[in-house]
């Protein structure tokens, strides 16, 4: 257990020595470099997006955003090891500005904020297998369901610490906070959903299904 | 302090504290969760369904359908190349100032040449020495010159016919000869 917890520590920082390296040759102007990069952390920024968005096409847009401003930006990174959860933060404040402008644009009647339908169109797209699909909007209804008790900065806690799977130290640097007021959101966040599942009959179903 | 903290099973909060971050508990509750199954296996249920659920996103999820490529417009150019395509574009600009706005400058101030200038007064000159000819007094003159002096057009042709007629013409003659 504890040779298997070395190698995977070794992996994790050879993995961050490669992408402080890249990271350097990307503030020296190498494309080749930024991509390889990209390549390594699209997929799960493009989650991440997923997430929040539940639209497969505002995360793909989300996400080419968050890289496109990385590339633009990757000279002030001054921690190349920390550049992980600085795409964390591009990428929350993209997703604070996507609702922002979503906001504006139902104030106006441009769109809608009820996207069922259209959630459920781009879903045949993930899933076209009909009982996979209502495996999945079953799950994230459930999810939908938890985060809606939560405020806003316990929601984004909760997400990256489960979801996104960053550690305290990192979601320090996507969220902008200090360690003590992540930790409060996060402390919040786990208390309002243990309520929520106590309140539940079928409690232990819920969480098996999960 | 310690023993009395491992004495107990850990509170709903400190277990929540627990999953947050385990060493922010104080170390005798460290030390109990540590050494009591229950307490133990209930962290470790937790923290797995809340892994499970992270894991149920991730392959809910879909894969992005394109990877990453910077467009060719945002790509950082060599600092060299940059330079010199900054020279390029600034000598592009003087060489549009010097062809288009140049001439332009340069007709706007010479569209009449000196040589019509020199015709036009010339003719004016002209214009002027015929008046004088014409009339050599100023024209607040001339109107007192014209009432002192006989009108002699009517009477001009009378003095031609009594000279024609006391001395006539050798022309007359030569016309009534030939004819």
């Amino acid at each position: 257990m504890s040779g298997s917890n070395e190698t995977d520590n070794s992996n994790l920082s050879g993995q961050g020595e490669q992408t402080a390296r890249l990271v350097i040759l990307a503030q020296n102007g190498d494309h080749t470099a930024f991509h390889r990069l990209a390549d390594r952390y699209q997929p799960e920024i493009f989650r991440m997006m997923y997430y929040r968005t539940r639209s497969r096409m505002d995360a793909e847009d989300l996400t080419q955003d968050v890289f496109l401003r990385a590339y633009k930006q990757i000279g002030r990174i001054e921690s190349p090891a920390l550049f992980r959860s600085w795409l964390y933060r591009i990428a929350v404040n993209r997703v604070k500005d996507f609702y922002r402008r979503q906001r504006i644009k139902s104030l106006v009647g441009w769109v809608s904020l009820d996207e069922e339908g259209f959630r459920e169109s781009e879903e045949m797209v993930v899933a076209p297998d009909a009982e996979e699909r209502l495996d999945r909007r079953d799950f994230w209804n459930r999810v939908e369901g938890l985060l809606e008790r939560l405020s806003k900065k316990e929601r984004e806690a909760f997400l990256l610490r489960f979801f996104d799977q960053l550690s305290i130290q990192e979601m320090t640097t996507a969220m902008g906070k200090n360690e003590s007021t992540v930790k409060t959101h996060l402390y919040r966040a786990l208390n309002k959903i243990k309520a929520a599942m106590a309140e539940r009959p079928d409690k232990d179903d819920f969480w098996e299904s999960i | 302090m310690n023993d009395r903290f491992e004495e107990r099973h850990l509170s709903e909060e400190e277990f929540i504290q627990a999953v947050v971050e385990r060493d922010s508990l104080p170390d005798g509750l460290n030390a109990h969760l540590g050494g009591c199954p229950s307490c133990a296996e209930r962290l470790r249920r937790f923290q797995s369904r809340l892994a499970d659920m992270g894991r149920m996103a991730r392959s809910s999820a879909p894969s992005p359908a394109r990877p990453f490529r910077l467009p060719q417009t945002d790509r950082k150019e060599p600092l060299w190349q940059r330079k010199s395509i900054l020279a390029m574009g600034v000598s592009a600009m003087v060489l549009l100032a010097v062809v288009v706005w140049r001439p332009a400058w340069w007709t706007a101030h010479r569209s009449t040449p000196p040589v019509a200038f020199d015709a036009a007064a010339d003719q004016r000159l002209m214009e002027d020495i015929d008046a004088i000819v014409e009339n050599a007094l100023p024209e607040a003159y001339q109107q007192v010159a014209f009432f002192d002096t006989p009108d002699i057009s009517d009477s001009a042709g009378d003095g031609e016919d009594f000279f024609d007629w006391i001395v006539p013409s050798l022309d007359e003659e030569d016309d009534d000869f030939l004819s």
